[in-house]
């Protein structure tokens, strides 16, 4: 049975994010990162973690990349993370399992009212729906909980970075960016690069993937693609100097 | 049927619950995987050797020798104290077989102080 899924503003999502951090830190305390998802999850909100094999709880037929990586029981708040993303097992998975963690919090806050009058508790998380309305507001959701926005800038003014990073460069020596198809592909490369570089001290501040960071500093507009038409860049040349990494 | 292996996992998760402890939190404490304690936790796997049910008793604040018994395990010191006097022991303990509580612990103590003289 699929649900139906209402539209929820991204500020709205931001906002429950925000408000369940307040919650959780202490007065006169001040969240620091990396947010204590462990924390929040098991002693603040009182759901249950475990780790299992999910393909095999739900009986679906072997893949060698896992494609559930997490699920969550509405009605009674128990939360089943695949194992192949246990963080002590696999410390290169400590990111991945700790955003699933957070975008099953975010199922939690934002979709318990669906499930309410139905038949169904479930909500399985595949990469292969990520697209889908549900997955894409918990996704929003665990972005806003693990890198909150007062504590991105913040560490975007210790980074030493007051503007926006501008990926996609107009010309590159003078060559314009789309004179030719290699020419092309060679830049994307070094704006992969360079992007990668521009989210990685972040990512480390934050304990996400560059990834994950990279879309969160997009959205909060430390970021940009293009330089936006009307405005006038205020440097002279092409390139933002990268932040330190101290 | 519950075995007693889904009893000892099932206690173990409540009394975590209980106080409090996360997963990973207790998982490190004991000094096995998350995934590992979680199959323990479902009372799939037998539950861990003798070492970590104690550390588990501790973190939990049950009795060890009662979380042994719940594990399917026997406390080495007692299959030593058996292994030596095998026969007086085991006629001791089939003796004591049916006792109550309260008539064993007044044994305990009696061994205790015949012990001491």
């Amino acid at each position: 049975m699929t649900l139906r899924v209402p539209y929820i503003a991204d500020e709205t999502i931001e906002r429950d994010a925000e408000a369940l951090l307040e919650q959780y830190t202490p007065k006169c305390m001040k969240i620091r990162t990396p947010i204590p998802i462990d924390n929040i999850v098991e002693k603040y909100l009182k759901l249950r973690v475990e780790f299992n094999d999910l393909r095999r709880l739900f009986g679906l037929p072997g893949h060698r990349e896992p494609d559930i990586f997490g699920a969550i029981w509405l009605k009674s708040g128990e939360i089943v993370i695949d194992e192949s993303l246990d963080p002590e097992e696999y410390p290169l998975r400590e990111e991945r399992y700790r955003f699933t963690l957070a975008h099953e919090v975010g199922h939690w806050r934002l979709h318990r009212p669906l499930v309410q009058d139905t038949q169904r508790s479930i909500v399985v998380c595949r990469s292969s729906q990520a697209n889908e309305r549900l997955e894409l507001q918990a996704n929003l959701y665990a972005s806003c909980l693990l890198m909150p926005r007062k504590l991105v800038m913040e560490w975007r003014d210790k980074l030493g970075n007051d503007h926006p990073y501008i990926l996609r460069r107009k010309s590159f020596f003078g060559l314009p960016y789309d004179m030719d198809p290699k020419l092309a592909g060679v830049l994307r490369f070094f704006e992969q690069s360079d992007l990668y570089n521009f989210a990685r001290p972040f990512a480390e501040k934050f304990r996400v993937s560059p990834t994950a960071m990279r879309i969160r500093l997009e959205k909060l507009g430390l970021i940009r693609l293009e330089v936006p038409r009307l405005a006038k860049p205020t440097f002279g040349h092409l390139h933002i100097p990268l932040p330190s990494r101290t | 049927m519950m075995t007693a292996r889904m009893m000892f996992g099932r206690l173990v998760r409540r009394e975590r619950m209980a106080r409090a402890i996360g997963l990973r939190e207790m998982a490190k404490k004991v000094g096995v995987s998350p995934t590992y304690l979680s199959q323990i936790e479902r009372g799939e796997f037998k539950p861990p050797t003798e070492d970590k049910v104690r550390k588990i008793a501790e973190i939990i604040g049950q009795d060890p020798d009662e979380l042994l018994a719940l594990a399917g395990r026997v406390a080495s010191d007692l299959t030593e104290i058996i292994r030596r006097r095998p026969r007086e022991m085991a006629d001791f303990l089939r003796a004591a077989k049916g006792l109550t509580a309260d008539d064993i612990a007044r044994f305990a103590l009696q061994a205790q102080k015949t012990k001491q003289k």
